[in-house]
């Protein structure tokens, strides 16, 4: 959980993405901005590598499970090989 | 300057109805709530990208049909059927266009603030929408419309729009009630007529 006074998501709760498969990742980056936007959630850090798009977004639960389903697809031209969702309950995880 | 399209016949779109159209190639979803409002959006739910056109209109909402997500009139996400105890954020939403009502036409306007120019007064009865596969230049210079989106001639009232660079829709209303039936005829004729490449003619009642 992400908690401060001065924390635009108090109720937050936070999880860490890893998708790797076979597609552009700034295209999949992109992808992931924009879902996040649109579910009102927040990325508290993204990470790509070639093959690999690696998201901590947070965020109300229910919003955040659909990201993951929106990422598990992706966007076009994209494929998803494989994807792992954790759930990060502290500060250890930033 | 804000430029508005007439897509659609507006009796086409009673209230509690959903319709799609296309122009230039956008697809917009028109809808009516129970009210008499129409709407105008992009036609694509902004969950998983399914046509909103596909959609039902439920107390004053529009419901996506795949998953059920439900659009008020401004176009936010009011309500999503697999989390029922979810507000929805207010990001979510669908993409609005600007619509009005004229001449028995549906008009839209992508962008700008203008609003739709005044027209002359009269009310004009619907009589047919169709599609004809012709581009829109070809349509307007065989009606003699030019760059005006309506003519009105012979107790007939015709616009046309582009719905993409092959299909133009023309959509066609009468001052005369009566005339209705015979219009909407003649709206076949002149189609027809264009995609054959002969003249129209605009003898209404044969």
């Amino acid at each position: 959980m992400f908690a401060s006074d001065n924390d635009p998501f108090p109720d937050a709760h936070s999880r860490r993405y890893r998708i790797r498969g076979r597609f552009d990742c700034a295209l999949f980056a992109a992808f992931t901005r924009q879902r996040a936007a649109l579910l009102a959630l927040r990325i508290v850090s993204l990470r790509t590598a070639p093959g690999l798009v690696e998201a901590l977004v947070a965020g109300e639960p229910a919003l955040l499970g659909m990201f993951e389903m929106a990422c598990a697809l992706g966007p076009g031209n994209c494929i998803v090989d494989d994807m792992t969702s954790e759930a990060c309950e502290s500060d250890r995880c930033l | 300057m804000t430029m508005w399209h007439p897509v659609a016949l507006g009796a086409d779109i009673p209230a509690g109805t959903v319709a799609p159209v296309r122009l230039h190639g956008d697809e917009v979803v028109l809808w009516r709530d129970e009210a008499g409002i129409l709407h105008a959006w992009e036609d694509r739910c902004p969950h998983r990208g399914m046509r909103l056109s596909f959609g039902f209109v439920r107390k004053g909402r529009l419901a996506c049909l795949y998953h059920g997500w439900q659009f008020d009139g401004e176009g936010r996400c009011r309500h999503i059927p697999a989390h029922p105890d979810l507000s929805p954020p207010g990001t979510i939403r669908a993409r609005t266009w600007r619509a009005d009502e004229a001449h028995g036409f549906v008009w839209l306007a992508h962008d700008g603030s203008e609003s739709l120019p005044a027209m002359k007064d009269g009310a004009f009865t619907a009589a047919r929408s169709i599609a004809i596969e012709s581009a829109r230049g070809t349509v307007a210079a065989a009606l003699g419309i030019g760059q005006d989106p309506v003519l009105s001639r012979d107790g007939l009232i015709c616009a046309v729009h582009a719905a993409d660079g092959e299909t133009t829709m023309l959509h066609v209303a009468v001052a005369n009630p009566a005339d209705a039936a015979d219009a909407a005829l003649w709206a076949q004729r002149t189609r027809d007529s264009i995609e054959r490449g002969e003249a129209v003619a605009w003898e209404l009642h044969l």
